[in-house]
């Protein structure tokens, strides 16, 4: 499989208003890569900054520096047409289904904008778009109702058509089920999978519930800050969690397993999440780390390799 | 279900079957946007006060179209230049019996019949409202749109020049726009007799009389000038909320243009409160005019403005006059308060929790 | 099932059905629900949307306005005093004194729970003052402790300040603090923890369970986590459609579930334990409360619907050692 997406040292950084000099450093020099039919997940809480990279990386919102890579060319400063070319290959579904329709059109007008904007060549326009429909598992009768006639699982198969009805080969999914109950979500889950192998699209699979993202992902980014701290295949992650913050939100997450969660031994949790205006000097981490070093308060830790395809920024496993 | 409603539904349901004979399949297609018509029409018939102004409109634009056709008297002669005896007893009040062949409802000091003139000034009411609004709306839409969706520096500057405008008390400027717009407009009337012809038209006036066209095409021209301002505004705050909405940000996703999302996404989302707006401003626009005509600073006679009108009979008021007072005041007061209850109801119709509120009750159904 | 309270139960609720008249007609929010809390045990309420679980909690304590009406059952409690009344049939000044002293409720979203013009200290005191005869001055001291219970740094400058100071696990802190401040037989959270992080879900997920420990109290949690489920829960409850579906222990509600839905519903949860080659789903969605057909609310979506499912509402059938069922494939002629 080759390379389809590559972000270098991507940073995003808000001006605080009202200050000339805070900075909000929502993403701080994020790298990684995506290969074809590959979903990388990323996993993050509140203020990690994972939702602003989701929408960096397909330049929705621009990066102040980094640069970004697809099938090898360099897309971050593309304009006009080429950017438009770019966005019909890089796609993203949004969290909330409620407000990611327009209101005012219907399906049919909503599902028929895509294919008319990048003048992909379909004959039969709506018969096109009803047959597409089933594939989400939606029929033609819905196609000349209006967003609010439908359910929210309904609303967000519509949102993950329009996303896919360009033909893109990378699609970002913002915490895609996150609003929806827990039957809808399998539905959903399901239908992205099936897609995904049947047309190898890549997907950055952004959420902050663990068991979806392992279900989804080959490979998981866990972000802490705007970095990321490690970075392994699924199950290696699981396994053999190396980062300090990755062992404390495994063993955060609550389990469906009562046996398990009562026996489990948490490890102590310590303070909140610091705000990303005024992040601590060296590891951002460090606060809260219960291994937390000197070295800790003096450098920021790189991500380095530290086993196969397992990348890890702590000074607990990087060879000085 | 009221009977206004179900005419309104009726109506609705004959034009679905006649557009589904022409094109077979068009009331599927469109089914539930007939559902949110007929919803609109349900809400808005169940408003007493929806009704009775709907009804004040209705009479409104009737005479607005037809006054000039219907009146029995044209407004530019003057009965006393004609009948020299009449000079004393003028302005006639209004009497019932047979008064010596005078109008019913009384004369002015020219001794035309009061009523006539009314009806023939709905028309230049309804013109100078309208024109007004319609600009001064398209002007503030656009400026609001592009200032609410770019932000930044574009924002600014935009803003301040409208609060610069908005500071002004819009009287006083648009007395002053209206002074100094006069003369060159008169100019340009008499060197452009198309122009003048097509306007005189329009407000079913003499197009000989080109200085008092221009005097009221200064009005509205002027008032136009500080009418656009508040539209801005309250339309940068809508798109300000609606922009952060995701459907916003998934055709930025899909890689629309500027113009597409502001026509297509952007304003079908805010035009709700935008009409609402409007409908009241068709009053509030009818009497301003007049109150300008009624300062002088519109047409002069024979012109028949209601505010003019008003202003004329100044002088003898009130043992002399008060029929001519009276008669045109309601005019304006039923021109105005018909606006007003109609956007009234329109600001229910569009409030999304009446509207669905009510929609659950009425089970609206379009059948085929 | 016994229609009274047995010594070390904290409430029973019987045949609870809850009726919302609106425009588009009746919904059956909640029908003959029912619910047992003993002593110090931990009541998990689980559902999807649309089940009916926070009416249902809603209606245990009146909390229900027009147009909803509960339209039958009891819920019976046992006060501090010993006394037991049915809190369906008390008068509004005395259920008044049982909400928030004896009963108390912690909800989903912690900035709507706080006034913001108030601060943390004074939603405390303001819940001690009202039911126990007690000055300002011992109030913000209780309050003081009270914040240092709940685990929040610095609790003697914390208490001064607004909601708008503090983080969404601090503010949810500040409502558990509020609370648990007059020592509650029975805490009711309803998704207390939907709005926070993982970890700071995890952190207030402890401290419930060391409060219960602390102060002898009954938690009765609404979720739709099953995770959540799993690690807090003693009992656990499944609602479906309005009505209980089945209730066990929580080791067997996970290791053996006998309803159809218990059993879809957890294999629709990813664990991120397992190596799942496909979650399952379940086909159709939630039902529509308003035409509720006379049979099963989960006959149109189960696997093994029979006929009987579709036209009759299945029986309780009682499986021994706490776990009660609700359906045909477990009637027994």
């Amino acid at each position: 499989m080759s390379e389809l997406v590559r972000a270098e040292n991507l940073k995003k950084y808000f001006r605080v208003r009202g200050s000339l000099f805070k900075t909000l450093k929502a993403v701080d020099g994020v790298s990684f890569s995506i290969r074809e039919g590959e979903t990388l997940g990323l996993v993050g809480e509140s203020g990690c900054g994972k939702s602003t990279l989701g929408r960096v990386v397909i330049r929705l919102i621009e990066p102040t520096t980094g640069r970004i890579f697809f099938r090898g060319k360099d897309v971050t400063s593309l304009k006009g047409s080429e950017l438009k070319g770019f966005r019909r290959e890089a796609q993203i579904v949004f969290q909330d289904p409620n407000t990611s329709l327009n209101p005012r059109m219907t399906i049919l007008e909503t599902l028929m904008e895509p294919i008319l904007e990048h003048k992909i060549p379909v004959g039969d326009l709506e018969g096109f778009i009803a047959e597409q429909l089933t594939r989400v598992g939606l029929g033609k009768e819905h196609l000349h109702r209006y967003p609010h006639e439908l359910s929210g699982g309904q609303r967000q198969r519509v949102a993950i058509l329009r996303a896919l009805l360009p033909n893109p080969s990378f699609i970002v999914l913002d915490e895609p089920t996150s609003s929806l109950d827990v039957s809808v979500q399998a539905q959903i889950l399901n239908i992205l999978k099936d897609i995904q192998s049947e047309r190898k699209l890549s997907y950055l699979f952004i959420s902050h519930d663990m068991g979806v993202v392992k279900y989804m992902s080959h490979r998981i980014a866990v972000m802490y800050l705007g970095s990321i701290v490690e970075l392994a295949p699924s199950d290696t992650l699981f396994e053999n969690p190396l980062h300090p913050y990755t062992k404390l939100l495994l063993s955060a997450i609550p389990v469906p397993d009562p046996k398990f969660a009562r026996s489990r031994k948490r490890l102590e949790i310590k303070g909140e999440p610091p705000s990303p205006i005024h992040l601590p000097p060296g590891c951002k981490f460090r606060p809260r780390c219960p291994f937390a070093m000197e070295k800790c308060r003096l450098e920021r830790p790189q991500l380095v390799e530290v086993e196969r395809e397992h990348y890890v920024a702590c000074w607990l496993y990087a060879k000085a | 279900m009221n009977p206004l409603y179900q005419v309104g539904s009726w109506l609705v349901d004959t034009y679905a079957k006649l557009r589904d004979r022409l094109s077979p399949g068009w009331l599927e297609r469109n089914r539930s946007k007939l559902v949110e018509t007929k919803l609109s029409i349900y809400v808005f018939t169940s408003s007493k006060i929806g009704v009775a102004g709907l009804v004040l409109v209705t009479v409104t634009l009737f005479l607005a179209i037809f006054g000039p056709v219907i009146a029995w008297e044209p407004y530019d002669v003057y009965p006393v230049l004609l009948n020299p005896d009449l000079a004393g007893k003028l302005p006639h009040p209004p009497c019932l019996n047979n008064c010596e062949g005078l109008p019913t409802a009384g004369t002015d000091h020219y001794g035309r019949d009061v009523l006539c003139l009314v009806i023939r000034g709905f028309r230049i009411s309804l013109v100078m409202s309208v024109i007004i609004v319609v600009t001064s709306a398209t002007i503030g839409v656009l400026l609001g749109l592009i200032s609410g969706y770019f932000g930044g520096v574009v924002d600014e500057v935009i803003m301040r020049f409208t609060d610069m405008m908005l500071a002004f008390p819009g009287l006083v400027l648009a007395i002053a726009f209206s002074l100094t717009l006069r003369p060159a407009l008169r100019d340009f009337m008499m060197a452009n007799p198309a122009f003048t012809g097509a306007a005189a038209y329009i407000f079913a006036l003499n197009p000989e009389d080109a200085p008092n066209l221009a005097n009221l095409l200064s009005v509205f021209l002027a008032l136009i000038v500080v009418w656009w301002p508040p539209y801005t505004r309250v339309v940068r705050g809508s798109v300000l909320t609606v922009k952060e909405q995701g459907f916003i940000e998934a055709a930025r996703a899909l890689g629309l243009s500027v113009r597409k999302i502001l026509l297509r996404h952007l304003l079908p989302n805010i035009i709700s409160p935008l009409l609402v707006m409007i409908t009241f401003d068709f009053a509030t626009a009818t009497l301003s005019s007049a109150a300008l005509s009624f300062l002088g600073l519109g047409p002069q006679p024979p012109v028949p403005d209601l505010g003019l009108v008003i202003s004329q009979a100044g002088q003898f008021f009130p043992e002399r006059s008060w029929w001519i007072v009276v008669e045109a005041g309601i005019a304006l007061l039923l021109i105005s308060l018909g606006w007003n209850l109609v956007g009234d109801a329109l600001r229910d119709v569009f409030d999304p929790r009446t509207r669905r509120s009510i929609e659950l009750k009425a089970k609206i159904e379009v059948r085929p | 099932m016994s229609t009274g309270l047995g010594e070390k139960q904290v409430l029973a609720a019987r045949g609870v059905t809850v009726r919302f008249y609106t425009y588009a007609g009746v919904v059956h929010a909640v029908t003959d629900a029912y619910l047992d809390v003993f002593e110090g045990e931990s009541v998990a309420l689980v559902g999807e949307t649309g089940c009916g679980k926070s009416v249902f909690t809603r209606a245990l304590t009146g909390l229900i306005e027009p147009p909803g009406r509960v339209e039958g059952g009891e819920v019976y409690f046992r006060r501090r005093d010993g006394r037991v009344v049915d809190l369906l049939r008390l008068p509004a000044e005395e259920l008044r004194g049982i909400r928030g002293d004896e009963i108390s409720y912690v909800f989903q979203d912690p900035s709507s729970a706080l006034d913001p013009l108030y601060t943390a200290g004074d939603h405390i005191v303001e819940t001690i003052v009202e039911h126990r005869d007690a000055s300002r001055r011992e109030a913000w001291k209780e309050a003081v402790r009270l914040l240092r219970d709940v685990m929040i740094p610095s609790p003697e400058a914390r208490v001064k300040n607004y909601p708008h100071e503090l983080s969404g696990g601090m503010r949810q802190r500040v409502v558990i603090a509020t609370a648990i401040a007059n020592k509650p037989r029975l805490l009711i959270a309803d998704e207390p923890t939907t709005n926070l992080d993982v970890t700071v879900q995890a952190q207030i997920l402890d401290l419930l369970k060391e409060l219960r420990e602390k102060y002898g109290m009954s938690l009765l949690l609404i979720t739709h986590n099953l995770g959540i489920v799993a690690e807090t829960a003693d009992r656990v409850y499944v609602m479906y459609g309005g009505r209980i579906a089945e209730t066990a222990d929580v080791y067997e509600l996970f290791e053996s579930p006998q309803h159809p839905y218990t059993q879809l519903l957890l294999r629709c949860v990813p664990n991120p334990l397992k190596k799942f080659e496909r979650l399952e789903s379940i086909p159709g969605t939630v039902p529509n409360l308003i035409d509720m057909g006379l049979g099963c609310p989960f006959a149109p979506r189960c696997p093994y619907a029979m006929d009987v499912c579709h036209r009759e509402n299945p029986p309780r059938v009682e499986l021994g050692g706490n776990h009660v069922v609700h359906c045909w494939l477990h009637w027994k002629r």
